[in-house]
C-alpha cells in the first residue's frame, strides 16, 4: 500500500518526487524526494522558506511546470488514485481547472489585462461545462457574488480592480467547476495584512462548502496555524518535518522547525532581539551529501555531514528526519 | 472615445500648418529658379521676368508663403505643377489610391506571413522551427528591395512568363500588382515576424498564462486568446510603418515596376524642381501620415482596454469616470 494507490479517505499522495530545473548549464535541484498524503476535506500547510520548493511542488501536481527548463526526473503524483505523471496532455487538460484548481501568488499579474473579468472566469467554466454562453456567464457573475464581488463588475477589466479584489477573481476562476483539490500558492503574500485575513477566512469557508481539499502553500505560520490540519515543513526540497498541526506547534523536533518558531516574536515575552537561523539557503545546485539542514544547525554532530537521514516516525503521524530532540 | 479622436483631429490642423510652413521654407531656400524652369532653358530673360511676375515669385517671404497657406488651407487648392501646368490637386487623387493599394496590399502580406511565422518562432523558441523562421527573416530583411523586385521580374515574367513585368497605360486587374506587392512586402514580413516574436515571448512568459494553463485551456487557447493579443501593442505598430513607408517611400517598387503612385510623383518633381509640386505631396503625405498615426492609436486602445481608459480619462471624463466608481478605484 505505501507505493501503490491512493488509500481510502485520500486526496492526493505524492511519492518521492524529484523535480530538477535547469539554468545556464547549471542542474537546480529544487525539489528532492518528496512525499506526502493529503486527506478528503482536510488541509496541508507546506511550510518553507521562499525556494525550498514549495511552488514547484504545485506546479508539477498540475503539470505546468516550464516545459523547456524543468523535469520531473521520478516520483508519482497520485490524484484520486489516478498517476496524474502518465497521463496524456488532453487527459491533464481535463482535470486542470476542473478537479484540480491553482491559486497564484501575485494577483496583479495572474489575470490576463486584455480580457474582461467575467470573460475570464465564464473561459474556464465553458472549458469543463457543456453551457453556452449566457448560461456561462450567468454562472460567472455568481462566482463573483461568491467571491465577495458585485456581479454587474463582471464587465469590467483587470486593471479596474484592486489586489485583494484581483485575489478574489482568480480564486473565483479556481473554484467555479467546484474541483475537489485547492493548490493555494501563497494565496495572500502579495496582499496587505487586513486583506490577507479575509481572504483567508473567504477560502476557508469556501473550502468547506465546496468539500475541498486543500494544499497550502505559505511561509507564514500564523496562516498555518489558523488553516492547517497537518504541516509539512519543507527545506531545500525535501521534507524535514510533517505531521498534525498540534505535532509540529506543540512538539516541534526538527532544529529547522524550532528555529523557524523561535524566530517568531512572542507576544507574552518582553524579548528585545528575535532569534533567526544563521546562515542561508543552501545552493540547490551543490546539495551537500549529508543532511541539507546541516550547514545552518547549531546542534549538528559530525555525522550529520556525511549520512542521509531517512524520516522515522517519533510519535504516530508525526514524521521527523532529525531525531535530535526526539 | 469620440471625443478623443475628435481632439485629435484638430490637434492635425496646427501640425499640417507647421509642416506646410517648414517644407515651404526649405524649399524657399533650395537652389533653382521656378521661373527659369516654367519659362523653358532658351527663354529670354525678359520672358523669365515676366513668368516670375505672374507666378508672384517678386513677392517678399511672408507674403508668398501667406499667399501659399490660404491657398492649400482655405480654399484646398493645391496648386498646379510648374511643369506641365496640370493640378497637383487631382494628379495626388488619381495617385494615392495606387500607392494606398501598394501599402494596403503589402501590410495584408506582412500580416498573413509574418505574424504565424513569428508565433511559430516564438511558441518554439531555440528549436529548429524558430532557427528557421528567423533565418529566413534576416535574409529577407538583409535583401535590397530593388534588387529583389528586379529577380522576381527576371523569373516570373521574363523566364516563366507567368505575370506582367510592369504596368504600362491603362493596366489593371490583379496580376499586375501580385510582383510589386511581393517585393514591397519582404522586408515587412521579416521585421513583423520579429516584432511578433520578441512580444510574443514575453507574452508567453506572463503569469496570467500560467494561469490560463491552470484552467485547462489547450496550447492553441493560451496562443490565440491571451498571448496573441497581449502581443499585439509591436505587431500594430510595426504595421503602421509598413503602410507609411509604402505610401511615402515605395518610390523604388513604384520606379521599378512603373507604377505612376505618390512616391514617383514627389522623386520626379524634386529632380526636375517642381517646387509646387514637392510642396503640396509633402503636405498631402504629411495629413495620410497623421490619419494612419490617429488609427494606429485607436487600434490600441482597440486591443488594450488600459489605454482605452487611458483616452477616455480626459477633463470630463476623468470626472464622470470617478464619480461613477466611488471609492471602489
Amino acid at each position: 500500500m505505501q507505493n501503490g494507490e491512493t488509500q481510502r479517505g485520500e486526496l492526493l499522495r505524492i511519492r518521492d518526487l524529484v523535480v530538477e530545473y535547469t539554468s545556464e548549464g547549471e542542474t537546480i535541484h529544487a525539489v528532492n524526494g518528496v512525499s506526502l498524503e493529503l486527506k478528503k476535506g482536510k488541509t496541508l500547510g507546506l511550510l518553507g522558506e521562499t525556494g525550498a520548493g514549495k511552488t514547484t511542488i504545485a506546479k508539477s501536481v498540475m503539470r505546468i511546470l516550464p516545459e523547456t527548463t524543468s523535469k520531473i526526473n521520478s516520483g508519482e503524483i497520485y490524484l484520486n488514485g489516478k498517476d496524474v505523471l502518465l497521463l496524456s496532455e488532453k487527459k491533464m487538460r481535463a482535470i486542470r481547472g476542473k478537479s484540480a484548481s491553482m491559486i497564484f501568488q501575485d494577483p496583479m499579474t495572474a489575470l490576463d489585462p486584455v480580457r474582461r473579468v467575467g470573460e475570464q472566469i465564464e473561459e474556464v467554466i465553458r472549458l469543463h461545462n457543456n453551457t453556452g454562453k449566457n448560461e456561462a456567464q450567468q454562472w460567472a457573475m455568481e462566482m463573483l457574488e461568491t467571491v465577495g464581488i458585485k456581479a454587474d463588475r463582471a464587465r469590467e477589466y483587470p486593471h479596474q480592480f484592486s489586489g485583494g479584489m484581483k485575489q478574489r477573481v482568480v480564486i473565483a476562476i479556481a473554484l467555479a467547476c467546484k474541483p475537489e483539490l485547492l493548490l493555494a500558492d501563497e494565496p495572500t503574500t502579495a496582499l496587505d495584512v487586513t486583506i490577507q485575513a479575509q481572504i483567508l477566512r473567504m477560502i476557508e469557508k469556501l473550502k468547506k462548502e465546496l468539500d475541498m481539499s486543500m494544499l497550502l502553500i505559505t511561509h507564514d505560520l500564523g496562516v498555518v496555524a489558523s488553516q492547517c490540519d497537518d504541516v509539512a515543513v519543507i527545506y531545500a526540497g525535501e521534507i524535514l518535518e510533517s505531521g498534525s498541526r498540534e505535532d509540529i506547534y506543540d512538539h516541534p523536533t526538527h532544529p529547522y522547525t524550532r528555529g523557524l518558531f523561535d524566530a517568531l516574536p512572542d507576544i507574552n515575552k518582553e524579548v528585545r532581539r528575535l532569534t533567526p537561523i544563521t546562515g542561508r539557503m543552501i545552493d540547490p545546485t551543490d546539495l551537500p551529501k549529508g543532511c541539507y539542514f546541516q550547514p545552518r544547525c547549531a546542534y549538528a554532530k559530525k555525522s550529520c555531514r556525511h549520512e542521509r537521514r531517512e524520516m522515522a516516525e517519533i510519535s504516530p503521524g508525526h514524521h521527523c528526519r532529525c531525531t535530535h530532540f526526539a | 472615445m469620440a471625443r478623443y479622436i475628435v481632439k485629435r483631429l484638430l490637434w492635425m490642423i496646427p501640425l499640417i500648418i507647421c509642416v506646410a510652413i517648414t517644407i515651404f521654407t526649405l524649399m524657399y531656400f533650395v537652389p533653382g529658379d521656378p521661373a527659369k524652369i516654367m519659362a523653358g532653358t532658351d527663354a529670354s530673360q525678359a520672358d523669365v521676368e515676366l513668368v516670375r511676375e505672374e507666378l508672384g515669385l517678386n513677392d517678399p517671404y511672408i507674403v508668398r508663403l501667406g499667399h501659399y497657406l490660404s491657398d492649400v488651407f482655405l480654399h484646398f487648392d493645391f496648386g498646379k505643377s510648374l511643369i506641365n501646368r496640370s493640378s497637383i490637386g487631382d494628379a495626388l487623387i488619381e495617385r494615392f489610391p495606387r500607392s494606398m493599394t501598394l501599402a494596403l496590399s503589402s501590410l495584408l502580406i506582412t500580416l498573413l506571413v509574418g505574424i504565424p511565422l513569428g508565433i511559430i518562432a516564438a511558441v518554439n523558441p531555440n528549436t529548429w522551427k524558430d532557427r528557421a523562421s528567423m533565418f529566413f527573416s534576416l535574409i529577407a530583411v538583409s535583401i535590397p528591395p530593388f534588387w529583389f523586385a528586379l529577380m522576381l521580374v527576371v523569373i516570373f515574367a521574363l523566364n516563366l512568363n507567368l505575370l506582367p513585368s510592369m504596368w504600362y497605360g491603362g493596366a489593371s486587374g490583379i496580376k499586375y500588382w501580385i510582383l510589386p506587392v511581393v517585393a514591397n512586402s519582404v522586408i515587412g514580413v521579416a521585421m513583423q515576424a520579429r516584432q511578433t516574436r520578441s512580444s510574443m515571448l514575453e507574452a508567453m512568459n506572463a503569469d496570467y498564462i500560467l494561469t490560463s494553463r491552470a484552467k485547462g485551456l489547450s496550447e492553441r487557447g493560451i496562443i490565440f486568446r491571451h498571448a496573441l493579443p497581449n502581443a499585439s501593442i509591436p505587431i500594430i505598430t510595426e504595421s503602421f510603418f509598413t503602410v507609411s513607408a509604402s505610401i511615402a517611400g515605395s518610390l523604388i517598387i513604384e520606379n521599378v515596376f512603373g507604377i505612376p503612385g505618390i512616391g514617383v510623383y514627389l522623386v520626379t518633381a524634386l529632380n526636375t524642381r517642381d517646387f509646387t509640386v514637392v510642396q503640396s505631396t509633402v503636405i498631402f503625405v504629411a495629413i495620410i501620415l497623421s490619419l494612419l498615426n490617429l488609427i494606429t492609436d485607436i487600434g490600441y486602445a482597440a486591443v488594450d482596454p488600459r489605454i482605452k481608459a487611458g483616452f477616455a480619462e480626459t477633463g470630463k471624463g476623468k470626472r464622470k469616470l470617478k464619480k461613477e466608481r466611488g471609492v471602489a478605484l
